[in-house]
């Protein structure tokens, strides 16, 4: 990864919402300059390294998510709020394996850890084998429009249509494709309602 | 899916506003209709989340490893497969300034291919526990590292329940256009495979099919593929249209 010399904030959330070859630069910024005061934190409480790095990433997949979705602004430095987030998880993982008492409330806008880890590791490959299954066009089309956030004009920019319609229609296409194959699948659509009331 | 898709969509993306929410709930609560519709377009919704999730984990621990580059190509597991805008935007813009100045010297049509040619990006793969007893998953590396004739070879022991049928044949397809030697007749008849069965990779499948036609001299069979393009969805259109204006 080439170095980058900005770490400017508002920068780095710019390149995260622009969903293009930036992101990466921007997430391996955000990595080598908050990891460290992450993993002195995990370490000092009773984790190790790989532990540090674990609940790190989490943490990361929690501030993407929050930034895609325009729930982090910048009120507060990407470094405090990334803290926050992987202070919270940890502790959240102290006290579920009882080395830590119950004290205050999670706090609300903390408080959704990555999805994968609601579920088991066996339904999860399960599921992503399923995704697998779509084709990449329309993992690529969902992916973009769901998870990226971006909006049709840019992904028929990026994906090669000729307009926002097309990219619309295909879109369309690829939620029909994806729910014949839940349907298809009576364990995935059963594990899918767990996750949902998870 | 229903005509609410989109407002579903600004639900979960927390993009509407405090009262639109507020409206939305009460909808749930009131309307079962509604709320099971919902439920389903969620379903899809969370699915894509855990993918997502899945493949940026992928490039945290590259950058983790050290390893760089994730979407810049050359990460230590694979290269992902979406292109920049810009990038796309440039190759469009190149492709048809060369089929114009190619259209302007006549040219041959493998020159034609030459000129369009560009390797279709590694396919995205959920990687087993054991990645080297797994052909689909060693394929995705070796073609992302641009080593084709291996890449070639070991596509051949992929079976159905690694993947699916018609992204092997396609990616056969695209061996046998990269990889040195590689018979453009038979890239025809895998990507031939694609378009008999039911999948979306159809368009992917015109547009490469009418490139191997250039290559092996078969004007004829690439025009009527770009033509089938050009009554698709709108994937490669104006590539197709320049392309087709230059075709002898």
């Amino acid at each position: 990864m080439r170095p980058v010399h900005s770490t400017n904030d508002e920068e780095l959330i710019a390149r995260l919402r622009s969903g293009t070859v930036e992101e990466n630069t921007a997430l391996a910024t955000i990595y080598h300059t908050h990891f460290p005061t992450v993993a002195g934190y995990v370490q000092r409480n009773s984790g190790d390294r790989d532990a540090a790095r674990d609940v790190f990433q989490d943490g990361v997949v929690v501030l993407y998510r929050h930034i895609k979705q325009g729930r982090f602004h910048g009120e507060s430095s990407i470094g405090t709020y990334l803290y926050s987030i992987c202070r919270f998880l940890w502790l959240k993982q102290l006290r579920a394996h009882g080395r830590l008492a119950p004290t205050e409330p999670d706090p609300e806008h903390l408080s959704d850890g990555p999805m994968d880890h609601a579920m088991e590791d066996a339904p999860r490959k399960a599921l992503l084998a399923m995704f697998d299954r779509l084709g990449e066009a329309c993992r690529q089309m969902l992916m973009l429009s769901f998870y990226e956030g971006l909006d049709m004009h840019t992904i028929a920019q990026r994906t090669g249509f000729k307009d926002e319609q097309n990219a619309r229609n295909k879109k369309y296409k690829c939620l029909k494709s994806l729910r014949e194959l839940i349907d298809g699948d009576p364990e995935a659509a059963r594990w899918l309602e767990e996750l949902r009331g998870s | 899916m229903t005509e609410e898709s989109s407002t579903y969509e600004f639900y979960l993306n927390g993009s509407l506003s405090g009262e639109e929410r507020l409206a939305f709930d009460r909808r749930l609560l009131a309307d079962q209709v509604f709320a099971e519709d919902f439920n389903r377009f969620r379903e899809m919704w969370q699915l894509v989340q855990l993918a997502g999730e899945a493949q940026l984990r992928r490039r945290l621990m590259d950058i983790h490893a050290g390893a760089g580059a994730g979407r810049e190509g050359g990460g230590r597991i694979r290269r992902i497969r979406t292109w920049s805008w810009l990038a796309v935007a440039a190759s469009v813009i190149a492709a048809i300034g060369i089929t114009w100045f190619l259209y302007e010297r006549n040219v041959r049509p493998a020159e034609l291919y030459a000129a369009h040619m560009q390797a279709y990006p590694a396919p995205d793969i959920v990687r087993s526990e054991d990645a080297a007893a797994d052909p689909w998953s060693r394929f995705g590396e070796l073609y992302a590292a641009g080593r084709y004739d291996e890449a070639h070879r070991l596509i051949t022991t992929v079976t159905d329940d690694q993947a699916p049928a018609y992204m092997v044949s396609f990616y056969r397809g695209q061996c046998e256009l990269l990889r040195n030697g590689g018979d453009p007749g038979a890239a025809i008849a895998a990507f031939d495979e694609v378009l008999r069965s039911d999948n979306d990779m159809h368009a992917l499948a015109h547009w490469y099919t009418a490139l191997a036609a250039l290559k092996a001299d078969d004007p004829a069979k690439a025009r009527m593929h770009l033509h089938a393009l050009l009554d698709g969805d709108g994937y490669k259109r104006e590539q197709a249209k320049a392309l087709l204006r230059a075709v002898p």
